[in-house]
């Protein structure tokens, strides 16, 4: 990572998570975290910190490997190598996490909805839900984040006009004004970035 | 058919079941023991490891058109694909990949520039067309409607 991301208060080489040593799986005994950016930057097993002159050119790191075309392209074109840009902070995201999709409840009653929302190196400014397709917006309570870079928690009660299948759709916006596709985003050769809306089916009886 | 024609043909069965069970013995000794330094070097054949021989412990079972052990479809080129690919990695990596023929073309030579995968000769036309009858571009679009839901009732 560049050392301006490396320098980041919130940049850290962690070696414990909730109190406890990290699970072999998330990189005991010691990993990067750098929130925010791809996972290719927070790295597990660390065994040594390198300080180098010039851009990763280790496995797995060349190529279209979390990288993007630095120019935005039609679906399925090829780039050259040299004309693809790493990632660096990630675009506005957020997911429901409450209820799981497939919920049926009584028409009379409110569904509460939960979920988390993040923006790479900015904030989340506002999250916004719709039960029809993106018609109309209403607003979420979302949380502030506990730290630069944290997950930040979000929750609504969503009412429904009558009875039918909908789905609840979710959306962040982040503190430069950009909000989350309701499609998906530009093409790009391995899938990554793609930030669309999520949301989950409820019907109402 | 008498019963002196059923004994016969248990008797029968069961020497047919233990010479099996001893070729099989064999076979596995071969392939998992004997063989895995010349798959390495080499594109090994369309590997048939007899799907009549062994049920049980074939390392290669089809259960309804599903090659248990990878997951893959069973279709022409099957074992080609198990073979020269599955050996390095799973083949849910392979198959989440929904490309055509060029894109395949193009990955196979970045393998064989960048990944160490060998020359795949022939097989390199068995496997792309399996990849690409079997697993085709699916045409999405750029939203999907959600399917598969699994419904239940949610008290509050």
């Amino acid at each position: 990572m560049p050392i301006a991301k490396a320098i980041q208060e919130e940049t850290l080489l962690a070696y414990e998570m909730n109190g406890k040593d990290i699970p072999m799986a998330h990189g005991f005994p010691l990993r990067l975290v750098a929130g925010g950016w791809p996972a290719s930057v927070s790295g597990k097993w660390l065994t040594g910190i390198s300080v180098r002159n010039k851009v990763h050119d280790g496995e797995k790191m060349g190529g279209s490997s979390y990288r993007v075309p630095c120019e935005t392209v039609a679906p399925g074109e090829k780039v050259a190598d040299e004309n693809m840009c790493i990632i660096e902070s990630m675009p506005v995201k957020s997911l429901i996490t409450y209820p799981k999709t497939g919920a049926i409840i009584k028409g009379d009653s409110n569904l509460t909805i939960k979920g988390h929302a993040w923006a790479g190196e900015l904030e989340v400014s506002k999250l916004e839900y719709s039960i029809d397709f993106g018609n109309s917006w209403k607003t979420a309570q979302l949380k502030k984040p506990i730290n630069r870079l944290a997950w930040q928690h979000f929750e609504a009660k969503v009412s429904f006009p009558k009875t039918g299948y909908y789905e609840v759709w979710a959306r962040a916006t982040d503190t430069a004004g950009k909000k989350q596709p309701m499609i998906l985003p530009g093409w790009n050769p391995k899938g990554y970035l793609n930030n669309a809306c999520h949301r989950i089916a409820v019907k109402v009886v | 058919m008498g019963d002196r024609n059923k004994k016969t043909n248990r008797s029968s069965y069961g020497l047919v079941i233990a010479l099996l069970l001893i070729l099989s013995v064999g076979v596995l000794y071969f392939f998992y023991v004997e063989y895995p330094t010349e798959i390495m070097d080499k594109a090994p054949d369309n590997i048939s490891l007899g799907e009549e021989v062994l049920k049980a412990d074939n390392p290669n079972a089809i259960v309804e058109g599903i090659h248990v052990r990878t997951g893959l479809l069973e279709a022409e080129g099957l074992m080609t694909v198990v073979n020269n690919c599955t050996t390095c990695h799973s083949a849910q990596l392979v198959t989440q990949n929904r490309m055509g023929k060029a894109q395949w073309e193009a990955t196979i030579r970045w393998m064989q520039e960048e990944q160490g995968l060998w020359e795949l000769g022939d097989n390199e036309e068995i496997i792309i067309n399996y990849l690409t009858t079997n697993y085709p571009v699916l045409k999405k679009g750029r939203r999907q409607a959600l399917t598969a839901i699994d419904w239940y009732n949610l008290e509050e």
